[in-house]
């Protein structure tokens, strides 16, 4: 390849030469036998190279050594597992017997089901407006985090119930459950609106003297 | 708590769920949820710091250092992008900061001149034929490796990558010709 042509190649490659070079290169490469294999070349090895794995695992864990060395958060109010877990549980009894789950259970229709679904869907088109809905609702710290849970653990079980009923698409026991699922989401969402608004109340009257 | 294993099949938004309620609550000072985030974002961090680097056991020096400076920092998150994005970014800065700390900034970012890449572009001795692509992409000296990793594996635009590492844009050009001709060279022998 000449060298007038090999030091234009990247810029060739990368679509960076005016029009009169772009068409000077192209010409030169489709008469020379030598400077085309080149070009042909360096096009497999960048199309290998975006091609390459983007994600690669660790030959072992780091985790351990990572952990080791965090410190404490300032804001750091830790619980304990089986608490969080407990609260969750109630929160979602509590939620499933306010919010007409029973009639769910009973029908899970296929209309009641797209109904449930898209309110919840909805709110997930706007992840962190969701989380903040939460997070803005002036719940203690742990309360706020064991809502933070159960939105996470129903996420997670309303995906995996997703996914069977791909497969088993007229299975009434998985609409039901799903049904049940979207519901408790949207009575923590529900509730967490509530707060907000009454915690928006309180601070506007604090402010204001009221 | 959501696992790595389940990320591959998620819509985006349902992973950028996820990974909000996650970040909350590690913000609060959980470290499970941490743990979660590092289990969900690690396999691309790692083959990040891998290519960016050429050694593994670099890579894993600045994986940890990444994620240690990532929970140190988690309260300046703010959500304008994916939690991955953020310690993507967290990372190429670890690398650098590495780079800079080995004394090799300089040949990092400094324009080579007329006639040094001859010298020091000299292939290391276990470099030869058979070599493929990763193996030869190792090889590549550091300013010439990051350069075609964050370019050409990455796809990121030379303008990005002079504001990711500090080098000007005129110099991410260089060292991309530069890293194509020896990957060539390499590869061709």
């Amino acid at each position: 390849m000449s060298e007038h042509i090999f030091d234009k190649l990247d810029a060739w490659l990368d679509g960076e030469l005016g029009e009169a070079e772009h068409k000077r290169f192209e010409t030169h490469i489709a008469a020379c036998a030598e400077c085309h294999a080149t070009v042909q070349r360096a096009h497999r090895m960048l199309a290998k190279a975006a091609a390459l794995p983007r994600e690669i695992s660790p030959p072992r864990d780091l985790w351990k050594g990572i952990e080791s060395r965090l410190a404490d958060r300032k804001t750091t109010r830790r619980m304990r597992w089986p608490h969080a877990l407990a609260a969750g549980l109630v929160a979602a009894i509590v939620f499933m017997g306010g919010m007409g789950v029973d009639r769910l259970l009973k029908q899970a229709d296929t209309a009641t089901l797209q109904m449930a679904a898209s309110a919840s869907k909805a709110r997930q088109t706007l992840p962190d407006a969701y989380v903040r809905l939460v997070s803005n609702a002036g719940y203690s710290d742990t309360t706020e985090a064991d809502m933070l849970r159960n939105l996470l653990e129903i996420n997670l079980a309303i995906r995996e119930v997703e996914t069977a009923i791909e497969q088993n698409p007229d299975d009434p026991m998985l609409r039901r459950m799903l049904a049940s699922l979207y519901e408790q989401e949207n009575g923590i969402l529900n509730r967490a609106e509530i707060m907000n608004a009454t915690h928006r109340s309180n601070t506007t009257k604090t402010r204001t003297g009221i | 708590m959501t696992e790595a294993g389940s990320r591959t099949s998620l819509a985006p938004a349902q992973a950028e769920q996820d990974d909000r309620l996650l970040v909350r609550l590690a913000q609060k000072g959980d470290r499970r949820a941490f743990e979660s985030l590092y289990r969900i974002s690690v396999t691309r961090i790692y083959a990040l710091c891998l290519r960016l680097t050429g050694d593994a056991a670099v890579a894993e020096e600045c994986v940890q250092e990444a994620y240690i400076s990532a929970w140190q920092n988690l309260d300046k998150f703010r959500g304008d992008s994916a939690f991955g994005s953020w310690m993507y970014r967290i990372a190429t800065n670890q690398v650098m900061s590495h780079f800079r700390k080995q004394g090799r900034l300089e040949q990092h970012v400094r324009p080579v001149e007329e006639g040094e890449w001859e010298r020091i572009d000299a292939p290391p001795e276990h470099t030869g034929l058979g070599m493929d692509l990763e193996g030869a992409i190792a090889t590549l000296p550091d300013g010439a490796r990051t350069v075609f990793v964050l370019h050409d594996v990455e796809g990121h635009r030379h303008e990005e990558i002079a504001a990711m590492t500090g080098m000007a844009v005129g110099t991410s050009k260089a060292q991309l010709h530069r890293a194509r001709r020896l990957l060539r060279e390499r590869l061709d022998a």
